[in-house]
This record gives structure tokens, sequence and C-alpha cells, in this order.
């Protein structure tokens, strides 16, 4: 079957067919393509009989289906190496769960190479009303080029999970194609470690209203990896809900990374929610980030809809969190990886992704929350200098933050671990309450833009903002949730740390 | 006892390309302690009967009637409506910031009930009724569906439903997006409110998996702007296992 379309916007793509000769062979100039080294993929631009496919162990839900006799999918390639790929794929691995069924442990699918070059596909069906977690572990010892399609059915529950680990030698080449049935909640997460050039397109549809999908990515490159990842949400039904998170850390010469998000919001997709946002952080001068999101509205009538993307050094003159020691980097992205991943700035994805449940549950506690505000007294004197109580250590939830308005000045008073601190309420980028912002470690993070500032300095961690914000003396009198906080309302000196340290 | 008698109604909405018509001649009559499930695909219109009968000044209604106990409901403005003892549990509920839940229920309270109720008295009743749906009490300082998630909004309007005590209470789609357990809870309230009020309940749904929970007196199913078959709880199990195929494969010529 081959559909050929006109271009219907500016980011959708261009081309969806099964037949290969639909696809030109790219150059690099095109668009889709131009941060890829095509000259290293050559060996998947034309089939190849010598490919062999990837494999999985079969299990309760997980069976090898001969290509002949898979079921059929509406999913088709949108690029000359997918194409080529499921023209060429001799088996497809299935991954099922039926109707109304729950599952409680992770389904995971371990893939294996049968030959040095492979062609692989996967077909994820979970049925409505079911819950489930899909594993995807990807074998970093082989070159692979393939597509994963997954169907997610009316008011179900599925979280998948797609790990690149290992060796930074080999190419992986994927698509992956979400259906999000009406009602359903679907977290796709991404982490790419390993790999010489690695090229994802996660993108997600919607077949009826009231749909959500998340996608979370976590990557590291390392001198020479390429890593790209190009998500694309097509918001075509009102009502449905997309959020993209996608952060990576980046070091050495030569490593670069590439992240394209495309949403687009069709003019019937009333009431739509989307946020899409990208976070690299460069651990030193060599490495290379491209950032690039793209949001397309056609309808004004939307419940929210917003961007953000930031690529910055560790600004070792501010860092409160150590640089990464050289022994580290040179070790690779894999071996340093997780010890780097831990110190970026801002929620972690792959944290998130296990706790997103948890999560939620813990802001709606925090924010149910009554907001009392304290009775202001003036201390002796003219309240000039000197502690001013403001809340007991009760009324902040644990790893919160909340605005209390301390001799005309208003801040945020944060509970980060056994801490207590008073840092301004005004976000130094843009005017935003920091005290509505998430608490990560010692930093709390701006939620409008992404910028996290040090608690303990008020130096801005990361991007958009690089002015710090005022901060401010505190005190704890008493134990436990009665303790009292007072907050001495004038500022404190910026702290400046010694270049270098 | 009374009785929401919907006859013959057509209602359309206007589009770029003119107005069109969604609701092409429904009837039907939903009285005091019965239950009426509306089902039908998506796109029937059936979301949009509910929003008629509501007042969704989106729809224009061109032809036919909705009368509550003899009184002509489409003369009625949206807060008469509800002041004559019709409620709408929304399919998504719209967030309202700067509004806490109890504030919106107890003003809710006193414009449905003509006087306020007296704040001692309230505030246990309102406890009571969240604690009945398992919400933490407070929620009630929340603003209305600000950060809620999909199942604790469609608990708050069960909440309303409760509280408000309406004649006929009409639920678009409250098991949408719902968990297991979230609409077993959702259902319980439900069932509870209809045990302890003589009200007529119309209940709009796609699936027939809230109907395991609540039982339907008569299922309609609902296919292109119109009541195309009805029948006891039977027909929600034909439904289940046969689809709308066989109701949407009516010829068009």
């Amino acid at each position: 079957m081959t559909v050929l379309e006109a271009p219907p916007t500016d980011h959708s793509p261009r081309v969806a067919s099964a037949n290969i000769e639909d696809f030109v062979v790219p150059s690099g100039r095109e668009e889709e393509w131009r941060f890829a080294p095509v000259a290293e993929l050559g060996m998947f631009m034309h089939p190849d009989d010598a490919a062999g496919s990837m494999v999985a162990q079969a299990t309760a839900h997980v069976a090898m289906v001969d290509a002949a006799d898979a079921e059929p999918t509406a999913w088709l390639p949108t690029d000359r190496t997918s194409a080529v790929a499921r023209a060429g794929v001799r088996s497809v691995v299935t991954v099922r769960v039926a109707d109304d069924e729950v599952v409680d442990e992770p389904i995971v699918v371990t893939l294996a190479g049968s030959a040095s070059t492979n062609y692989a596909h996967l077909d994820v069906r979970v049925g409505r009303h079911s819950r489930a977690t899909v594993v995807i572990v990807h074998d970093a010892g082989v070159d692979v080029s393939g597509s994963i399609v997954t169907h997610v059915g009316d008011g179900a529950d599925l979280t998948m999970l797609s790990i690149i680990d290992g060796p930074a030698e080999r190419v992986h080449l994927w698509q992956w194609h979400t259906d999000v049935g009406r009602d359903a909640h679907f977290v796709g997460s991404v982490v790419t470690l390993g790999g010489r050039v690695v090229r994802i397109l996660p993108s997600v549809s919607y077949q009826g209203p009231g749909g959500s999908a998340e996608l979370l990515g976590a990557f590291l490159a390392d001198g020479p990896q390429y890593l790209e990842h190009r998500i694309f949400v097509d918001h075509a039904q009102p009502h449905c809900a997309s959020n993209v998170v996608f952060k990576g850390a980046l070091s050495g010469a030569g490593a670069h990374t590439v992240w394209i998000g495309d949403v687009l919001v069709r003019r019937e997709a009333t009431g739509t929610d989307t946020y899409e946002m990208n976070r690299n952080l460069l651990l030193d001068d060599g490495p290379r980030a491209d950032s690039v999101p793209n949001l397309e509205l056609e309808t004004g009538d939307v419940a929210s809809a917003g961007h953000a993307s930031a690529t910055g050094p560790v600004r070792r003159r501010a860092a409160v969190l150590p640089p990464v020691p050289r022994h580290h980097r040179a070790g690779g992205a894999a071996a340093g990886g997780a010890r780097i991943l831990r110190r970026c700035p801002g929620p972690h994805p792959v944290a998130r992704l296990a706790s997103t449940r948890a999560r939620s549950h813990r802001e709606s506690a925090r924010d149910g929350g009554s907001r009392r505000r304290p009775r202001r007294r003036r201390d002796r004197d003219d309240g000039v200098t000197g502690f001013l109580p403001v809340c007991r250590v009760g009324d902040i939830a644990p790893n919160s933050a909340k605005r209390y308005i301390v001799d005309g000045t208003a801040m945020a008073i944060v509970r980060a671990g056994d801490g207590v601190f008073a840092i301004n309420d005004r976000c130094s980028h843009a005017d935003v309450s920091l005290a509505e912002g998430e608490v990560d470690g010692c930093a709390i993070e701006c939620w409008l833009h992404g910028s996290a500032f040090d608690l303990r300095t008020g130096t801005p961690l990361s991007l958009p903002a690089i002015e710090p914000v005022p901060i401010y003396s505190v005190r704890v009198l008493g134990d436990g949730d009665d303790a009292l906080i007072e907050v001495d309302p004038s500022p404190i000196p910026a702290i400046v740390a010694a270049p270098g340290q | 006892m009374s009785a929401l008698v919907i006859t013959d109604l057509h209602a359309s909405v206007t589009t770029e390309s003119g107005p069109r018509e969604i609701l092409r001649g429904v009837s039907l009559t939903v009285e005091s302690g019965k239950t009426h499930a509306v089902m039908g695909p998506n796109g029937s219109g059936k979301s949009t009967l509910a929003y008629v009968i509501a007042g969704h000044p989106k729809y224009t209604v061109t032809s036919g009637s909705i009368e509550l106990d003899g009184e002509d409901v489409l003369a009625m403005s949206v807060d008469e409506r509800a002041r004559a003892g019709l409620f709408l549990a929304m399919q998504y509920p719209v967030e309202v910031p700067g509004v806490s839940v109890s504030n919106f229920l107890r003003t809710s309270a006193t414009a449905v009930r003509g006087e306020a109720p007296k704040l001692r008295l309230w505030i246990k009743e309102m406890k009571e009724a969240m604690l009945a749906l398992q919400m933490d009490p407070a929620f009630a300082e929340r603003n209305v569906n600000e950060g809620f998630s999909g199942g604790e909004k469609k608990r708050h309007e069960i909440l309303q439903l409760s509280l408000l005590k309406p004649k006929i209470a009409i639920l678009d789609e409250t098991d949408s997006g719902l968990d297991v357990d979230a609409l077993r809870i959702v259902s319980e309230g439900v069932n509870a409110f209809r045990e302890s009020s003589d009200a007529g309940t119309l209940l709009i749904t796609h699936y027939t998996r809230i109907l395991r929970y609540i039982s339907p007196d008569v299922v309609h199913v609902f296919v292109d702007g119109r009541i195309v078959e009805s029948g006891g709880p039977e027909l929600a199990e034909v439904l289940e296992s046969e689809g709308y195929e066989r109701f949407v494969q009516t010829p068009a010529s």
C-alpha cells in the first residue's frame, strides 16, 4: 500500500509509505536528515538479503511471528531506512495484553540480533481498559534498523521503556509510533546511553478524545556518539494531553545530540493540553547539542500549550555540584553516565517514570494543604533587622515550598531534605513565583522555564536564568513539625565562590 | 414523581460551513427512580444531548421540546434549569482557579436550595459526602478541578450530585478516563444517590463497563443524532459483544 501525501502541515511527515521507492536515498540535505551522519548509514538505505532479524524470547505476552503471518498494522514507515527495514524484516516480535487484563509485573522484551546488520519490527497491542508495563532492552552489539508500533486500547494504561545501553559502537535506527486510544494513558520512555549512531523517532497520535501521552527521555553522549531523538505528537482529537520531557548530558569532542520536538495541534483538537521540554547539559567544551522545539497550533481553543529548551554548560564557578572528575568522563558515557545523570539539575526523567504516580499523589497532598498566612509580627525596634516568625515547619510539606510575605518581601520558604531555606520568590529570569516550582535536592526549579537555583547561594544552576536570586537567613526554633521558622528579611550578600572551584 | 420529557428534539451547531444538525429527532422520557443508559459510538451526538438539556449556548434547538414536570425547560436559563432540578455531571470538568471546592459547593447549594445552608451543618454534610466518595477532606480547600487527576475530577462531579440532590441527573461519560478502582468508587456514589433519592438518572456512556456497577432500567442505542433502539439491560450485553456496527450500518440512501 502506498500513501503519498501533500504536506498537510509544517512538521508532520511528508510521506508515509510501505514502498521503499517512495523515499529518495537521503543525501543529508533533507530537513529530517540534516543532522545525521547519513554516510555511515549506507547499509540501511538499500535492501540487504544478508541482514538478520531481531528476535526475543517468547513468554506469556511475547511471541515471535513470521512476518508473512503477522497481523497488519495501519502504521506506515515515514522514512527510507524504516521502509527498507519494514520490507526486509522476516520475523515480528509481538506483545499482547488482553482486554481488561492487568499485568503487574513488567513485560521485559530482550532483543537479540541474528546477524551483524539487522531489521526489526515490534508490534505491541494492549486491549481496552488493560494496564501493563513493557520494557524493551536493545542489543547494543549489533547494527539495527527497525520500528515499534504500539496500540493502546481505549481506557488502557500502558507504560513502556526502551533502553539502549552498552558500547558506543553500533547503529540503532528506530521509528516508534504509538496510537493512543480514547481515554487511554501512555508513558513512553527512552534511555539512550550506548550506540555510536542512534536515531529514535517517537511519534504519537490519538484515536479518540481524552487520551494522554507522556514521552520521557534521558540520554548521555560521550565523544564520538551521535544521539538523535526526533519526536512528533499529532493532536487531531479533542481533550487530549501530551507531555514531552527529554534531558541529556554531553561530554567529549565529537559528542553530538539532536532533539527535535514537533507538536502539532490540529484544528479539531480543541481542549488540548501540551507541553514539551528539552534540557542539555554540556559538561565540557567538546560536544554539540542541537535542540529544536516546534509547536504548531491550528486552533486557539486549547487548555494549555507550551515548550521550553535550554542547552548550557556546567558553570563551575556557580556549581554547587562538583565538576565530574576526568576519569569518569574517560570511562565512556555508559560507565560514568549514571553518575553524570544524577548530577543533572532538575527532576530525573527516569526517576520520574517510576514515581509519576507517587508524585501526582504527593502534589495533590501538597496542594491540599491550607495556605495559612502567618500573622506578621514586627520585631522590637523598627522591625528593620532581626528574625521574624514566618510559619511552622509543619505548614510546609517536605521537599516543597510555600510563598510567604515577610516584611513586605515575597519569599519562597523551602523545605529541602532536613534543611529550611528562604529565597526570594521571584525567578530572576521572568516574573514567576519560585514557590510554585519543584524542589530537587538543594535546588528549586522554576516551573515555567525550568531554571534551577541553588537554595544555599541563590545562584542559577541552569538556563535560561543567569542572575542570582536573593536569599535570606533562616533559623528554626524547636523540633518537629511545630518548630518555628524565622527569617531575617535583609538579603544575604551574594556568595561568590572562588573561580575554578 | 418527576419526569423529564424530551420530544422530537432537533439541535444544531454553527460551523464555518454553516449550521450542522447534530440531534435529529430525539424522544425520551426519564421518570423518577429510573435509570436510563444512552449508549453510542464516538460522534453520535450523545454528549450534545446532555449539553442541550443543560443549556449549552453553543447549540441551537431548532425544533422539539424538553419539559420537566410540565415546565418548558428550553425557556429557562442555565441556572434556572439547575434550580428546577436538573444536574449535569460533565465529561471534561473545567478548572476554576481561585474558587475553592467548599466555596463552590456551598454557593451552588445556596442557589439550588434557595437559602444558605447553616455553616455548622453544612461542613458536616460536606465531610460525610466526601467521606462516602473516599475523598480527602483537604480537597475542600483546593481550587475547583485545578490540578485534579481524572478520577478526582469525576469524584468531584459526583460529590456535587450528592449534595445538590437534583430531580434528574445527567451523567455524561462519567466513567471515561477512570481506572477500575475509581470507577467502582464513582459508581457507588451514583448508586448511593439513586437509593437515597427518588431521582431519575440519564447515564450517557460509550462503554458497557460502568453498567456492571450501575444497572440501568432502560438502555438506548444512540446513533447519528437519534435513538435507534431501546431495550432492557440485555441490550447492553448485545452491544458489548457485537459493538455498534449493526446500528451504524443502516443504509444512508
